[in-house]
């Protein structure tokens, strides 16, 4: 994967979202591909009468099987597009940058950069019991770019997250000051 | 069988079958040339793309095989 990194960078950390958004978009895919086939075995097992006649679906097992795996691929295209989309999204920590991919859908990909001596606040924000329960939440980053906030939601771990580029930018503080001179006890002389 | 779809136009029911047997495969194909495109590009370990690569490829062999047999039982 290419990404803007100086030759002495290297990439510290990689965050991505909890898998619980992961499964929030997966169970609802996985009962709409089982409810055609209730649906179909509720009417045969049902019997309805309009005008008098008594109504039958019999439809052939061949049928059954060509629509239920047509239904199945097309479900089937849709999780595995949902999965990449989830493991497409991420957050970088480098040695000097906080990236910020977002893939919006299969044709749009967005990539932020922000310098991490840049950051000027780490809000995190856990919302909800499952949430709270399974440690995931937003955090939003303020820095004084031109991008002025990042926002990473579902991630896993928020406050892991947040001491890893504090912890980061501590570093990179404490490297461009100079170190105290050893001879100072305090006070001027006159 | 023979389905009327326009006057004096008529088609077997196994040439639609394999009609939209074909169209979804190749709309399949295209959709896994484009994740194939995004999980070589953008992924950043190759164990991981791997092991994805095996689960979709075993799934979608599985639900692809029993379109076909549905197809050769509604085209017979």
């Amino acid at each position: 994967m290419q990404l803007p990194l100086k030759p002495t960078e290297v990439i510290l950390f990689t965050f991505r979202k909890h898998w619980f958004v992961l499964l929030v978009e997966l169970v609802p895919l996985s009962l709409v591909f089982v409810l055609p086939f209730v649906f179909y075995v509720w009417i045969e097992q049902s019997e309805f009468s309009f005008n008098g006649q008594i109504l039958a679906l019999n439809l052939s097992p061949d049928l059954l099987l060509f629509a239920g795996s047509l239904w199945a691929l097309f479900l089937w295209m849709k999780a595995a597009a949902s999965v990449t989309h989830y493991y497409l999204d991420a957050w970088m920590v480098t040695s000097d940058h906080l990236i910020d991919i977002e893939q919006f859908n299969l044709f749009h990909r967005q990539t932020s950069v922000s310098r991490i001596d840049r950051i000027q606040d780490i809000t995190i924000e856990t919302l909800g019991f499952i949430a709270t329960l399974l440690h995931f939440g937003d955090i939003h980053v303020q820095t004084a770019g031109t991008e002025r906030e990042f926002v990473m939601r579902g991630i896993a771990n928020p406050k892991y997250v947040r001491e890893a580029i504090l912890r980061q930018q501590d570093t990179l503080f404490h490297k461009d000051r100079p170190a105290p001179d050893q001879g100072v006890t305090g006070g001027v002389e006159a | 069988m023979k389905l009327s779809i326009l006057p004096g136009l008529s088609v077997s029911s196994s040439t639609i079958t394999w009609s939209v047997f074909g169209g979804a495969l190749v709309l399949f194909g295209v959709f896994t040339l484009i994740l194939l495109y995004h999980w070589t590009r953008y992924a950043e370990k190759k164990s991981v793309f791997i092991i994805a690569l095996m689960v979709y490829v075993a799934i979608s062999a599985f639900i692809i095989s029993g379109l076909m047999i549905g197809a050769l039982m509604l085209g017979v």
